[in-house]
């Protein structure tokens, strides 16, 4: 184990038990996330990415199920196997602290009877020992060091527009300093104007306070501008991980490759072409990689066997039979 | 000449809000626009989420009456028609919703629903409906087969917008208002969608009109683009020129803050030219001037009056004071 790895992801499995299918989400997942980097999970909807982050966070309830698989966190000082804790360990031990997940949607889970300023005060309560005056006093300061002036401190959640909102739950999450946030499509409910002055925020902050967060978004142009690495994923697997201008530049799966060649851009009207197909039914997922029953370049062993995760070069790591020379 | 198959002048449509909705605010303000058939076009209406631009294609589509000004039909008044005349709308202007779920009877069949739509519209024997079916389903890549006893939900969201642009070219129109037909869809499968629209023009003479909020898709398949903030068209011209040399500031803010991986970080190192306040969006609605006012750094006392449109230059105007002194 390297020094300035924060979370190690070892084979991780889970999926949904619904009636007696099984839905393979995340299978078999390796991952190793470093200090104060950006990293983008990219995919479709439905590749499993969404629950990825549930699954290192640890929220995890009926019907999704973690089935095997290690994830550890490391600190400067200290190691936790996260996969040995349970929900009410974790709560009391690693959220908010260490991690802190902002889900799908987050901008709509502020309670609408309270104050801005009362979620903040509830969460210093809850995790520190502070008197109400102080814990006032402490979230006026904090809101103001993010820019959030008086007026929001002050507001009722539906008072406030998306992007406030989404900002507020930012900022609820950075609230004690956490080595690693999970960012769910922090801005896929905004319009492009909006979605620009929050990822440009996001990325200040990052930068001062030095955390490393995880973006997950279907949109490749955002991590494109916003990622260090990026980890490409299709079916519940993580088919391509690389430094974000590579992929983009030389992309080596044949779906990186689809997905970005798929991408209109402004000025160019050149005629593109988009994948057949749809991406597999994960409780009936098609042998060998689970990309072959589109993939244009599909071959014998594609069919039968599990293309394994390949080190290309450093840090670039590809799961696909073209790069494999047998 | 003719008239055209579309002309909106000056067109407003208000909505009740508050509680009991005694209050109104335009959700669609003064909007003037020509559709013609004669030369087919692909049309881009680009705006963010509560511009107004879903209420502007209901208006064409003639499913909401506008508060004021005209919405013609063949040069005639939409809501004037004769019955043969509505049955004549329906068949020349067919929609393609974004949620193709939304476009299909959950509980009937997907076959059932086509042949009837092909029996009762174009006066066609069953034979001949599963004929026509076949064609359109062909052109965008499916066969009658593959469509044959199955239910709507048993479609993949790709497949199901393909069934439902098939469903919109049976009756041979001359005109397809796609609202957001590709934002529910995943990159990879968006492309092949535009593909079909833009084969629809070329192929079929079918003039479109896509309405969208995401630039880079309406950049690729638009000829033309409307850009709409607040209810209102503030920029419009042919899309190559508006997105090289934007002249509206919030067209340039909202083409700026488009994220673009060929950037990079880079992206972020260019500062929006927009002032930033928390406005309550109804209010904005409500302004009698221009609307963009809130936000504009270029702002001056005349914009509290309404823009007017001001040429400048081929089929290529703005509503923005600033370029009605170069005169």
């Amino acid at each position: 184990m390297d020094g300035d790895t924060v979370l190690y992801v070892d084979n991780v499995r889970a999926g949904y038990f619904v009636g007696r299918r099984f839905v393979d989400a995340v299978s078999g997942v390796n991952l190793k996330l470093f200090y104060g980097e950006v990293f983008g999970l990219a995919g479709e909807s439905g590749c499993g990415k969404s629950t990825l982050l549930r699954i290192i966070y640890g929220y995890i309830e009926p019907p999704l199920r973690r089935i095997g698989g290690s994830i550890i966190l490391r600190s400067k000082t200290e190691e936790f196997n996260l996969h040995e804790f349970n929900m009410d360990e974790l709560k009391k031990r690693i959220w908010w602290r260490y991690i802190t997940w902002i889900p799908q949607g987050a901008m709509n889970v502020l309670n609408p009877t309270i104050r801005i300023r009362d979620h903040f005060i509830e969460m210093f309560r809850l995790y520190s020992n502070i008197d109400k005056g102080e814990a006032y006093k402490l979230t006026v300061e904090y809101l103001e060091t993010l820019g959030l002036s008086r007026e929001v401190v002050d507001a009722y959640p539906t008072q406030l527009s998306g992007g406030m909102r989404q900002r507020v739950v930012i900022a609820l999450a950075l609230l004690f300093n956490p080595l690693l946030v999970l960012a769910d499509e922090p801005t896929s409910a905004l319009d492009v104007v909006t979605q620009k002055v929050l990822l440009e925020q996001l990325l200040k902050l990052q930068k001062e306070r030095n955390f490393t967060l995880v973006l997950v978004s279907h949109d490749m142009d955002v991590h494109g501008v916003l990622t260090d690495r990026i980890g490409i994923m299709y079916a519940g697997k993580i088919v391509e991980v690389g430094s974000t201008d590579k992929v983009f530049q030389e992309p080596l799966h044949p779906y990186t490759k689809a997905l970005i060649e798929a991408l209109p851009r402004l000025g160019d009207k050149i005629a593109r072409k988009g994948l057949s197909g749809a991406p597999p039914d994960l409780s009936n997922p098609p042998p060998g990689c689970r990309f072959h029953p589109r993939c244009p370049y599909a071959m014998d062993i594609c069919r039968r066997e599990e293309p394994p995760m390949m080190e290309i070069e450093r840090s670039r790591v590809v799961s696909c039979w073209l790069y494999i020379k047998r | 000449m003719d008239a055209p198959l579309i002309e909106l002048i000056d067109v407003s449509k208000y909505f009740g809000y508050g509680i009991i909705g005694l209050t109104r605010f335009p959700a669609v303000d003064g909007v003037s626009l020509t559709i013609s058939s004669e030369k087919p076009e692909v049309l881009t209406l680009v705006g963010e989420s509560g511009c107004g631009k879903s209420t502007l294609a209901k208006i064409i589509l003639r499913i909401l009456r506008p508060t004021s000004g005209i919405a013609k039909y063949m040069g005639k008044n939409m809501w004037k028609l004769s019955r043969s005349e509505v049955k004549r709308f329906i068949r020349d202007v067919q929609p393609i919703f974004q949620d193709p779920m939304d476009t299909f009877n959950l509980f009937e069949s997907v076959e059932g629903y086509l042949i009837n739509a092909a029996k009762s519209l174009l006066k066609l024997d069953r034979e001949e409906a599963i004929e026509k079916i076949s064609q359109v389903l062909e052109f965008v890549g499916l066969t009658f087969d593959k469509v044959r006893g199955k239910r709507p939900q048993e479609f993949s969201g790709g497949e199901l917008q393909r069934v439902s642009i098939a469903r919109a070219l049976l009756v041979q129109p001359k005109l397809l208002i796609a609202d957001e037909p590709v934002s529910m869809l995943d990159a990879s499968l968006r492309i092949n969608i535009l593909n079909f629209l833009r084969r629809a023009k070329e192929e079929l003479g079918i003039a479109i009109l896509y309405i969208t909020h995401d630039l880079a898709t309406a950049n690729y398949i638009g000829e033309k683009i409307f850009v709409m903030y607040r209810g209102s068209i503030v920029e419009h011209g042919d899309i190559e020129k508006v997105i090289n040399e934007p002249l509206h500031p919030y067209t340039k803010v909202l083409l700026e803050s488009l994220p673009d991986y060929r950037k990079g970080k880079e992206w972020f190192k260019k500062q929006l030219p927009q002032t930033l306040r928390s406005v309550v969006e109804v209010r904005e609605m409500l302004l009698k001037g221009c609307k963009y006012i809130y936000y504009c750094p270029f702002k001056s006392q005349q914009c509290y009056e309404k823009p007017i449109m001001i040429e400048v230059g081929k089929e290529h105007e703005v509503a923005c004071w600033m370029y009605s002194k170069k005169e």
